[in-house]
């Protein structure tokens, strides 16, 4: 969602950027009632003007964008995960748990042995038939029994992987600044 | 079954209180690709950098011969290269140039098109760039001693980065590639070129948690203690190498952003572990005092450069300023050189004076 810095992405950025600008601009004077809509819409090229005075001004509206998406998905995410866990994960929780969870007569721990249950609770993200079809995509998982509801996870894993944090993708060692 | 539906409704219900953040997410995903799409028109063709260098049984790897292409610089843009038949940037002889400048990407005019980098600025001198992103002042010494021959009555420059030459002269690699480095020769005190590892396949120790230990090298300690007597090993054989050619060495250093800027010398004290001790000119005090003991004319490039020279974003090589800036310097350079005036320069310059000032008044205080 982040806009880098090259020559080619900072004029295509505030091309668009100035294109919405007097879309929106045209249409909300459009929409107030103005007779001259397109005399509205064009004060949006204004937005290009300081850039004349000095190119910094690009790179600034780049900073901000990327400042601002930064911190808008940062917010989505954490809203997103909010509302995850509160509404679909709580909600389903109230049905059981298939990993045994609760304590039982004679146990002395409530650690799984991982050999004997192997196609139970976790073990299923290994073993078992999803491993067999070799596909362990959230669909996959859900085509086995009992895990239907896994589906309605799938708006949330859309949604997540469109607001990913970018810095972890990208980030490079410091050491490697020319070759690669 | 249970499960399912209770999960269906609790989806339901959580899509409609995500529907702010599917529109919020669906507008700047739309704006993002229409800018990509844009700049993707806009934008040249550009091939991976690993295509632009071969592997060099001597030097680890150098530029390919006869290249006319566009790469993509690390944190920076599109910038075409441009190279000889022997894969150093230009179209220009090495015969046919009067200043040969030996370096790493500072040379190779690294982040700039070829035919904007100080090289090309100026009509004359000639110049000619011998240099490759990563190399350190190892590979400079072997492409001396290597044509030594053709340096004959040149005005030798070799541009020394402080940041990572000097300590780049000790490691046997640089990322996945082979390079040769310094060793101790087991001789009493003395030290040598290894390069028998120097191969074609990758170098597999990995070096992503690498800090560079340039910090280290501005407080008195055994760590600079060590890179400085490589770093004299090999300005002895550089300089050695140019007096058998008849060739005339300077060597120019190149200041790290750090050195530059209150905040950068703030951050280099802290990361040297003794900020009482820490003393950003250091590095160019004992390099001054080897090119001394050498004969070796030194230009003081923090003399030369401020941080306004560097690009701001990318944070490490010249923009077009600071090309122009060198540009000028070597100029300079080649004539105190033409009139005999190429003096010896071993002391730091207080701020605000010219340094190729005080050098042309450090030679005449020799003579």
């Amino acid at each position: 969602m982040t806009i880098s810095f090259r020559r080619a992405e900072v004029i295509a950025f505030w091309t668009v950027a100035t294109a919405v600008l007097v879309l929106v601009l045209g249409i909300t004077a459009k929409a107030l009632g103005s007779t001259t809509p397109l005399s509205w819409a064009v004060t949006g090229f204004v937005v290009l003007v300081p850039g004349i005075v000095s190119r910094t001004w690009f790179e600034f509206g780049v900073r901000g964008w990327n400042k601002g998406v930064r911190w808008l998905t940062a917010a989505m995410r954490a809203y997103l995960l909010r509302i995850c866990y509160y509404v679909v994960l709580n909600s389903v929780s109230h049905t059981g748990s298939a990993l045994e969870l609760a304590v039982r007569k004679g146990d002395v721990s409530r650690w799984i042995r991982r050999n004997d249950r192997s196609s139970e609770g976790f073990g299923f993200l290994r073993t078992g038939s999803v491993a067999r079809d070799d596909d362990q995509s959230l669909l996959a998982l859900a085509r086995g029994p009992g895990r239907a509801w896994l589906v309605s996870l799938m708006p949330v894993v859309l949604l997540l992987m469109l607001l990913r944090d970018e810095a972890q993708d990208s980030s490079l060692p410091s050491s490697t600044y020319t070759l690669y | 079954m249970v499960r399912f539906v209770i999960a269906a409704g609790a989806t339901a219900i959580s899509l409609v209180l995500l529907l702010p953040v599917f529109a919020m997410s669906a507008a700047i995903w739309v704006f993002v690709s229409c800018v990509r799409a844009v700049s993707r028109v806009l934008e040249r063709k550009f091939v991976p950098w690993s295509e632009l260098t071969t592997f060099d049984a001597a030097l680890g790897w150098r530029p390919r011969a006869g290249i006319d292409a566009h790469y993509l610089a690390h944190r920076d843009d599109i910038f075409r290269v441009v190279t000889d038949s022997d894969g150093w940037p230009g179209r220009r002889s090495l015969d046919d140039s009067a200043v040969i400048v030996f370096g790493d990407s500072f040379a190779f005019g690294y982040g700039v098109d070829t035919g904007r980098s100080f090289a090309d600025l100026n009509p004359r001198p000639a110049i000619k760039a011998m240099g490759a992103p990563g190399y350190s002042m190892v590979q400079s010494v072997i492409l001396m001693e290597q044509l030594a021959e053709r340096l004959r009555g040149k005005l030798i420059v070799w541009f020394v980065c402080l940041e990572n030459d000097l300590e780049d002269n000790l490691l046997p690699a640089m990322g996945g590639y082979r390079a040769p480095f310094v060793r101790a020769s087991g001789t009493a005190g003395g030290w040598e070129i290894a390069a028998e590892h120097v191969n074609a396949t990758p170098w597999r120790s990995r070096d992503s948690g690498w800090k560079r230990m340039f910090p280290k090298l501005c407080v008195p300690g055994p760590i600079a203690d060590r890179v400085f007597a490589v770093s004299e090993y090999l300005i002895g054989r550089a300089s050695a190498a140019c007096a058998r050619a008849g060739a005339h060495l300077v060597v120019l250093t190149i200041p790290d952003p750090t050195q530059l800027s209150y905040a950068g010398r703030g951050r280099l004290a802290t990361l040297s572990g003794h900020p009482a001790l820490c003393d950003v000119d250091l590095p160019d005090k004992r390099l001054g005092e080897i090119c001394k003991r050498y004969g070796v004319p030194m230009v003081v490039g923090k003399d030369h450069l401020t941080s306004r020279h560097y690009k701001r974003i990318e944070g490490l090589h010249w923009n077009r300023e600071g090309h122009r800036r060198v540009a000028d310097v070597v100029a300079r350079l080649y004539d105190s050189f033409k009139a005999g005036q190429l003096g010896m320069r071993t002391s730091i310059v207080p701020s605000g004076r010219d340094g190729l000032a005080a050098l042309h008044e450090s030679h005449a205080g020799l003579r």
